[in-house]
This record gives C-alpha cells, structure tokens and sequence, in this order.
C-alpha cells in the first residue's frame, strides 16, 4: 500500500478585525493588539454583551463585484476576500493547473446569520412575497465554498464541514485527508463567520456564554485568567492553501509549514458544556499526535482553543496536562481569542494560520489580558510579550459546542 | 407618478441589484443580454418594482419585460390604469 502523501501550506490569506493582510493582521498580534471594541452594527444597549471584534471599514470589492457584493451574505464576502488572497500568495497559474484536482473544503459554524435575520424582517413587515430570491443562496452555509469553487473554477472535492467553534479545524483535517489519500493536490481550506447580528449575539448573551466586561473591551477576553467572564465575539475569515508535498516543492512554492496531523472526536457528553474529564480533548490530541508521528517532545508551542470560558480554559488545561504530564509545564500556550475574539466556525482557521505562521516566523504571540493566576490553569500560557522561539512542531486545538474536538499538528518543513 | 420618476425608480432598482452604475443604463438596456442577469436576477428585480410600485406583476408580464424601457412602459401602464380606477 502506498503511504500517505506529504501536505504543506503554500497559501495563506485572512480578513479579520486586525487586518486583511497576514503580514499585518501577525504583526498586531505580536505587539498584542485587540481587534475588540463596542459593537456599532446594531444597537446593543438592551444586550448583556455589548463588545464583539467587529471588522471595521471592510471594503469587499477589492476582490468581488459589486454585482456579486449584492449576491453575498457578509460571511461570504469575508470567505471570498480570504480566498482571493490566499490564492494569489500561492502565485499559482490557474489557466495552466488542472483544476479537477483542487479542492474547496471550508468550515463555517453558522451561515448567512444576516441574511436570515434581515429576510426574516421583510416577510414579517412585507409578507413572504418580498422575500428576495436570493435569500436561499445568500444564507445557506455551502455558499462559501460554492462561491469559491464558481469563481476559480475548481472542480475537485467541494463540501462545509459544521461543527460549531471546531468547523474550520474540521475542514483543514478533511483538506489534509484528501490530499494525503490522492482525491486533490490542492485544497483551498479554512473557513469563515459573521454573527455580530442582534439575534445570534442575543442567543449566546442568553446561554450565559459571553464576557458582560462591556467597559472595558479589550480587557474582556481573557483566557486562563482567573478573572475571565465569557467569551468575546468576533468575526471573519481565514484561508490556508493546502497542497501536495512534491508538488510545492517541485514548482518552488513557498512552504509555510507542513500539515502532519488532524484527531477528531466526540464528548458524547453535552450541547454545550465540555465533558468534566476532557476525555474527547484528550483523545483528539492524542490522535493527532499518532497520526503526525510526532513525539511529544517534538510539541514546542499549543495554539489553544482557549475561549476565555471558564469551563472551557480550565478543561483545555486539564487535557493538555493529562496528554504531556510534567512536558506540559515547558510548552508555551497562546490563545489568538484574547485579541481577535472568538470567531466560532472561523476559529480554528485563523488559529491554524497564526500556528502557521508561528512555524514559518519562529515566534509565537502572547496570550492578552493574562494577568491574574488561575490555579486550575497553570501552564505557560506567554503572559505579556510575544516570543521568539525554537519552534519545531505545534498544536492548534478546537473545541465546538456539541462536544465536538479537533486537533491540528503543523511542523516546520525541516523537521522529518 | 411621472414616467420620469419610475424610470429614475428603475435605474435605482437595476444599479442596486446587478451592480452597474446608474449612469451606464439606458431604456435600451437589456436584463439578459447587456445585463447578464439570471433568472434569479430577474425574479429579485421584479419582486423590488412589485414593492417600490405597489403593484402585482405576473410571471407572463416579467417575462416580456425584455429591456429597462419594457419595464418602464409596462409599470407606467399599470400606474395609469389603477389611477383610473
């Protein structure tokens, strides 16, 4: 049987309320920026959470007609800007590839949240007949990688995986798959969200799951402090190029990093609380690591899912302490929430493109607003400045609402 | 309301929809070969003239609005006769 192929990342691009460029959204997270201020899309003086890392000024038609703009629920719109800046990154020909073996497999929690809050208005002002014709198109959650695949025209594997804050995490896994076992050769892959709406904010204020520390928002999320409340809301989209190893290296890509390993599994447990013993986020790195072959000596740095809950942070915590015992203390974890908020099912997307980039940089940012010890959350969570590091192998965790788990290895391309 | 008007009313409802600039449509203009719309295109353009106008058109009607002048006479037809009434 012939082994798995080698997968690296050749493409990388992001929207999010730190910025539309990878160069500028990292050097903001290195100099520990916040991307979290008062929402100003609706008026959210009713709500309990009135923060979110809303992206500002975001102008679409860099990438997308103005005709396509009017098709296009705002997620979408993130997505396809991502993507256009992914794909150029790659300085792939497209005329010349054969696009049967690319791929568009994206994650998205959600979908066109607006669409169907603003669609919804009309029938109930105007009645059904006003409801405009692209009201299905615009909301359904494969819009994205349907788009994506019209634009391009790529014609390989094109699905949305959902699984709530682990959907994009999900996605890569599935990209890496799919590359690995020879359906593709390429893979466009991450995925993107857009739920500062007054419904979806209203839902997670009511279960209880947001920071209420409206004064001061960009001291809200917090992770692993002790002093955290919720998470905050954010916003956008992230794009990673996947492509096949021999490939990449032939064309003389540039290589960001290399994708080693994907474990996905279940709680089994609860809709939304994380299971007491972090059995399934144990299980899901433990996998992970398997299927990267990647000693545990091997983990430099744990991009962590770290959603400034309280349950989530102290039973990530817990699960990253049961799968590397007394290691556990000398890995610096960072959690990218602190600063662009909480992007549900674009999370594990923008966090695999900052674990990317901490392999291709050999940096790794902080986690912000760490500031009071949790003793239930005692690792090295890069309190302060962000570091320079030797960095060989990394993790990057999701976890979703439903108790579904994902982790990502990425190594440096050097590493055997 | 004078044609005038409803034109204006049109070229708002075409520019916002398909994208081109007001100044860019003329009566002469075509929904499927100059625009490019799709059928969905169209379905959400009437859908708004239903609404600006206040007035119910069929799906027999839309389909012979073939050009913005189409349906500026066809609208204005329909303006007139619920005057009338």
């Amino acid at each position: 049987m012939i082994g798995k192929r080698r997968v690296v990342i050749t493409g990388l691009g992001a929207v999010t309320s730190l910025g539309v460029e990878v160069e500028e959204i990292w050097k903001n997270l290195l100099a520990q920026k916040s991307g979290i201020s008062n929402i100003t899309r609706f008026d959210a003086s009713a709500y309990s959470a009135q923060i979110a890392g809303e992206i500002k000024n975001f102008d679409p038609s860099c990438s997308i007609s103005k005709k396509d703009i009017y098709r296009l629920d705002l997620f979408s719109q993130y997505a396809l800007c991502a993507a256009d800046k992914a794909i150029q990154d790659t300085q792939f020909s497209l005329e010349k590839e054969d696009l049967t073996r690319f791929g568009v497999i994206l994650g998205c929690g959600m979908g066109g949240m607006n669409e169907i809050e603003a669609q919804s208005d009309v029938m109930k002002q105007k009645g059904p007949k006003r409801v405009s014709a692209f009201s299905v198109p615009r909301l359904m959650i494969n819009a994205i990688s349907a788009e994506i695949s019209i634009k391009y025209g790529l014609l390989g594997p094109n699905f949305i995986t959902a699984s709530a804050c682990s959907s994009s995490a999900q996605a890569i896994g599935q990209a890496l798959r799919s590359i690995q076992y020879n359906e593709a050769d390429v893979v466009v892959t991450g995925g993107a969200e857009a739920v500062i709406t007054p419904l979806s904010i209203a839902g997670f204020c009511s279960a209880r799951a947001l920071s209420q520390r409206n004064q001061e928002p960009q001291r809200a999320s917090r992770p692993f402090d002790k002093e955290r409340d919720g998470f905050v809301m954010g916003e956008g989209s992230a794009i990673l190029v996947l492509e096949e190893w021999e490939r990449a290296k032939a064309r003389g890509a540039k290589i960001y990093a290399e994708i080693k390993g994907f474990g996905s599994t279940a709680d089994a447990y609860h809709i939304t609380q994380p299971s007491p013993e972090g059995q399934g986020a144990i299980r899901a790195i433990e996998l992970a690591l398997k299927d990267a072959q990647v000693s545990k000596e091997d983990v430099h740095y744990i991009n962590a899912h770290g959603t400034s809950t309280l349950q989530n942070d102290k039973i990530e915590t817990y699960a990253i302490k049961k799968v590397f015992q007394d290691q556990a203390y000398h890995i610096p974890v960072s959690s990218t929430k602190s600063m662009l908020g909480h992007l549900l099912g674009a999370a594990g997307a923008i966090e695999a493109l900052v674990t990317t980039m901490s392999i291709f940089k050999q940096q790794i940012h902080s986690t912000a607003n760490y500031e009071n010890p949790d003793p239930e959350c005692d690792l090295d969570y890069v309190a302060k400045n962000a570091r320079e590091i030797k960095l060989g192998c990394a993790l990057s965790n999701s976890f979703g609402f439903g108790g579904h788990n994902v982790c990502l290895v990425f190594c440096d391309i050097e590493k055997k | 309301m004078e044609r005038k008007e409803v034109e204006e009313k049109i070229y708002n409802i075409v520019s916002e929809i398909i994208g081109t600039p007001k100044d860019e449509l003329t009566l002469k203009t075509t929904f499927i070969h100059d625009l490019c719309a799709d059928s969905l295109t169209i379905v959400d353009i009437v859908s708004k003239c239903e609404d600006v106008f206040q007035i119910n058109i069929s799906d027999e009607q839309a389909e012979n609005m073939k050009s913005i002048g189409d349906a500026v006479d066809y609208i204005c037809s329909r303006l007139v006769g619920s005057k009338k009434k």
